[in-house]
């Protein structure tokens, strides 16, 4: 079995899937990342991660309906799952507890 | 504006890419998102940008998980394998005879192959087994005659090259010239041993600098420092020391002590410069030797020629412009040399013509096989439908049953491989006699080339069995009760067939024309009874000069001798003659010609039954070294153009006066047209003795020898036949006509199996329909008129094809002789000939089968 582990960017992957709600296809997915990261995400690189989150259960999808701007095809649209939905509150419990070990005057000449 | 963008749809081509490796449920969603993303680059950056995202994008995103698992939902496993090796083996175990002539057809036809192919990497592995083989280049020259710019080649070059090679060419790292001791050499051993050999070779001290060969004594720096030292390879060695080592002992050369400095590796067969024993140079060259450079690093082989060009003009044209002549310098690769132009003293040369045209052949003849095997399989078939039908029936795929076909066809394959090579590596040395082969090939060379090999004999069992396995898989299992197999495979058969018949006659063409030319080779020299002449090697020994003309004497009293001849220099017949430039008068004018000459004694024209065409042969008046008078043959006249030869001068120092005029006798072989060139009487430094015997008694040289050893006692006697000079030319000829003559033979054997095996399958098919027949009234000869009249007709139509392939393949060969035999009816005749004998046989077989067929038996239903 595949770790169930959540990398850096499947974390931001699926982060975003959550942030988009109903609308998270991979193209959608793609301008989001960019708009907020400021990195360019290619469309190669979030399908693959797409397929590797759902492999692992943290997302699960289903074909929409049929549009006429993508040459007649469907978009796969993607929902966050309750495994996936724990992967992300663990991940950020993970990050919370390393900050509030920090003690404040570590970070404040930064 | 944008509702035009909206119809530009990306590239066809990339999108059925995709949807050939995509797996379907991934495809729907990456169309569209591609798609997407190309609709907004063609907005954003063009059309043509765009188009190249998507391919690149589509490339791209061949990854694992993308890629489409294999099409069908089971794989059929390791034991649906091991049934498909298991049924192939029934099925040849079945028929066993069929199986054997497929087989066999296989094998002979890859045996053949290797044979050529060893053959071709034995010729174009030449001397490149030396170190630094790429950075050695040899230097010849060639010398022109002024006044009629007939060009000389020779394989060598002027000995103070070496000195200017040194002193003037930085990049020459080393410099070694090599020459052959001329004539025949006495050598003795401590224990008073004597033979006569030949290939001893003088080389200067830099010879190992250049050439690295493997050394088992002594030191290849210092080894031919010394005067008198001699560097012996391991056979030559064990000939005069036998186990003992030979470093520093002494063998006596011509009456002179040479210590032993060395011991080498025997040399490979595939090197041109081959020797038996090297010896150290006493001061320096004679005129000539061989020249070889071992450059700093890889040479600019165009620069170095233009510097020798240089160094021609300003050292050696002024020279030879004095004697009317000019040249050059010759600059080769040691790698090239082996397949360069014959020179003058060269070894023998490789010929690539000779090589392609027989890597055609066995091409040709693997195909052959092959077209067997895809032949038998398929009349087979009829056989197997059931098998088919069977393995339809429980769901086997036509991918399945086609992969079982060629798996069949890959291991009979593979097997005809391993076979042939065990062949090959048994029988190698009756191969070497024959001269089918160079040389035994060692294990690593063949193991290499079995390696080297495997890759075209899967495509020969993929060619092989790729028809039949998908005509095979196509049996549909219901029509296969009444659907005769072989129906709709009846033109391929003829085809292969006919093209089998071809290659048979094309084959026959080409040996007969080797035939006929060897024969003209043979007999155009106007030399009597070759077999007749023994020419007996005399030693280098002044002492015994005096000696000599006693011994031809009572060699000359023998009964049936007819005549003993005492001959000098360079006069036996294929030996190459050396040139020297003569003063003649040429259309009123003297004139400067480089011209070949023999020294010969009053017997000679005898000995060798040349005639006079005009004027006398030497006489006793005539004195011996004198050079007042010559004797001359007709190309010199022709060339020459004289009206009345007798009595012409031809200067050479002293003038002298042509006596006679002989007709020509093809002195220097038979390759090349007769050459101008004069005879002086001179028998005082004889080298060979020349005895022509009036039968062919076979004890004729023990006679001689008695004879030789009460005048001459203690010297060695050695001898050979004329014959054998001229045989030796014909070395290369005769191991094309012999591998021929085995293709030929090959091919002729495996269209007679393929013929057999079909005859075989077609009686076991047609046997109610013979029975039949037999009872309706037909005769044998309706029967057999039924199958051969289509193989009759194959057999004119192929003769046709073989008749022009056979001449194109064989006219620009012959061209290469000087006396060519004629291509024509004959070659059609026996061709056809060879092809209708082995039909014939056939037929015969045929007709036994046909008429051992028993009604009664065969209609019987019980």
């Amino acid at each position: 079995m595949k770790g169930t582990n959540l990398g850096e960017f499947e974390e931001l992957v699926l982060l975003t899937i959550a942030a988009l709600v109903n609308d998270a296809y991979s193209v959608a997915i793609c301008d989001e990342l960019e708009k907020n990261t400021g990195r360019s995400a290619k469309l190669g690189v979030v399908h693959a991660v797409l397929n590797r989150l759902e492999e692992k259960g943290f997302v699960k999808s289903k074909l929409g309906e049929a549009t006429s701007t993508r040459g007649g095809k469907r978009k796969r649209y993607y929902t966050v799952t309750n495994a996936g939905k724990a992967s992300l509150i663990k991940a950020k419990e993970v990050r919370d507890n390393l900050w509030s070990m920090i003690p404040g005057m570590a970070l404040k000449n930064i | 504006m944008s509702e035009q963008h909206e119809n530009i749809s990306p590239p066809r081509w990339a999108e059925k890419l995709l949807s050939w490796y995509c797996k379907p449920e991934l495809l729907e969603d990456l169309q569209g998102d591609l798609n997407e993303y190309f609709q907004r680059n063609v907005k954003a950056k063009g059309v043509k940008r765009a188009k190249l995202i998507y391919v690149i994008d589509i490339i791209k995103f061949m990854r694992l998980y993308t890629l489409k698992r294999s099409a069908r939902n089971f794989q059929p496993g390791i034991l649906l394998y091991k049934n498909y090796l298991l049924t192939a083996r029934r099925n040849l175990l079945k028929n066993k005879l069929n199986a054997a002539l497929s087989f066999s057809g296989l094998t002979l036809g890859i045996a053949c192959f290797a044979l050529i192919f060893l053959r071709i990497q034995h010729e174009y592995s030449f001397d490149r087994h030396y170190h630094h083989a790429d950075r050695i280049l040899k230097v010849s020259m060639s010398l022109r005659s002024l006044s009629n710019e007939e060009e000389t080649r020779l394989g060598w070059s002027d000995a103070p090259l070496l000195n200017r090679l040194r002193d003037g060419f930085p990049e020459a790292e080393a410099v070694t010239g090599i020459a052959q001791l001329r004539g025949i050499q006495k050598i003795k051993n401590a224990a008073g041993d004597t033979f006569i050999e030949e290939g001893i070779f003088e080389a200067d001290p830099a010879y190992f600098r250049v050439f690295n060969n493997r050394w088992l004594e002594g030191n290849p720096e210092t080894a031919l420092q010394e005067p008198a030292s001699i560097v012996l390879t391991k056979k030559f060695a064990y000939k005069y020391f036998h186990e003992e080592t030979a470093l520093d002992k002494t063998l006596t050369l011509n009456n002179r002590e040479y210590r032993v400095t060395g011991v080498i590796e025997d040399l490979p067969a595939n090197t041109d410069l081959t020797f038996n024993a090297l010896v150290s140079l006493d001061s320096h060259f004679g005129d000539w030797c061989f020249v070889y450079v071992l450059a700093q690093n890889t040479p600019d082989v165009k620069l170095f020629q233009q510097k020798l060009d240089t160094l021609f003009a300003d050292e050696l044209a002024p020279v030879l412009e004095l004697s009317n002549m000019s040249g050059g310098y010759l600059v080769e690769s040691l790698t090239d040399v082996h397949f360069s132009e014959r020179k003058m003293f060269d070894p023998p040369k490789g010929s690539k013509t000779t090589l392609s045209v027989l890597a055609a052949i066995s091409f040709i003849i693997l195909i052959v096989s092959a077209a067997n095997y895809i032949n038998i399989s398929i009349a087979q078939a009829a056989k197997r439908k059931t098998e088919i039908g069977v393995r339809k029936v429980f769901g086997a795929l036509q991918k399945q049953l086609r992969s079982q076909y060629l798996i069949e066809s890959a291991v009979l394959c593979l097997a005809g491989l391993a076979l042939s090579f065990l062949l090959i590596a048994t029988f190698s040395s009756q191969l070497v006699t024959t001269g089918l082969l160079n040389h035994v090939p060692e294990l690593p060379v063949l193991a290499m080339l079995f390696c080297l090999i495997i890759p075209v004999v899967l495509v020969i069992s993929i060619l092989a069995g790729w028809y039949p396995a998908v005509k095979l898989s196509l049996i549909n299992p219901i029509h296969n009760l009444q659907q005769q197999v072989s129906g709709y495979t009846r033109f391929t058969k003829n085809l292969l067939i006919a093209f089998q018949f071809t290659a048979v006659l094309t084959l026959v063409f080409v040996t007969k024309a080797v035939y006929d030319q060897m024969q003209v080779l043979t007999h155009h020299d106007r030399l009597a009874d070759r077999n007749q002449v023994m020419v007996v090697d005399l030693p280098r020994d002044e002492t015994l000069l005096n000696q000599l003309p006693q011994l031809k004497n009572s060699l000359k009293s023998l009964s049936g001798v007819v005549h003993v001849s005492l001959v000098g220099r360079n006069s036996t017949p294929t030996r190459e003659s050396d040139f020297d430039t003569f003063t003649v008068e040429l259309a009123g004018q003297q004139q400067i010609k480089m011209l070949a000459y023999a020294h010969i004694d009053e017997d000679y024209f005898d000995v060798l039954g040349a005639e006079v065409a005009l004027g006398r042969t030497f006489q006793s008046s005539d004195v011996s070294g004198n050079r007042d008078v010559v004797i001359v043959n007709e190309a010199m006249v022709r060339m020459l153009n004289w009206k009345n030869p007798l009595n012409q001068k031809i200067t050479y120092g002293s003038e002298a006066r042509v006596v006679g005029v002989i007709k020509d006798f093809s002195f220097s072989g038979q390759h090349r047209v007769a050459e101008p060139m004069l005879f002086y009487l001179n028998n005082k430094t004889p080298e060979k003795l020349f005895i022509r015997y009036s039968s062919s008694r076979h004890d004729y040289h023990n006679l001689v020898k008695e004879v030789w050893q009460s005048a001459l006692s203690g010297q060695p006697f050695e001898y050979r036949l004329l014959d054998d000079y001229f045989e030796k030319q014909l070395e290369n000829e005769t191991k094309l006509k012999n591998l021929l003559t085995l293709f030929s033979c090959v091919t002729v054997a495996i269209t007679l199996m393929g013929l057999f095996g079909l005859l075989n399958i077609n009686l076991a098919e047609k046997e109610k329909e013979t029975g039949i027949r037999k009872i309706l009234g037909a005769g044998m000869q309706h029967l057999l008129l039924l199958t051969w009249r289509d193989l009759g007709a194959l057999a004119l139509v192929a003769c046709m094809f073989a008749c022009l392939i056979g001449y194109l393949t064989v006219q620009p060969w012959l061209n290469g002789f000087a006396h060519q035999a004629t291509v024509g009816a004959a070659n059609i005749l026996v061709a056809f000939g060879v092809l209708a004998g082995s039909m014939l046989i056939a037929v015969c077989y045929h007709l036994i089968k046909l008429s051992a067929v028993k009604p009664v038996k065969i209609l019987k239903q019980e």
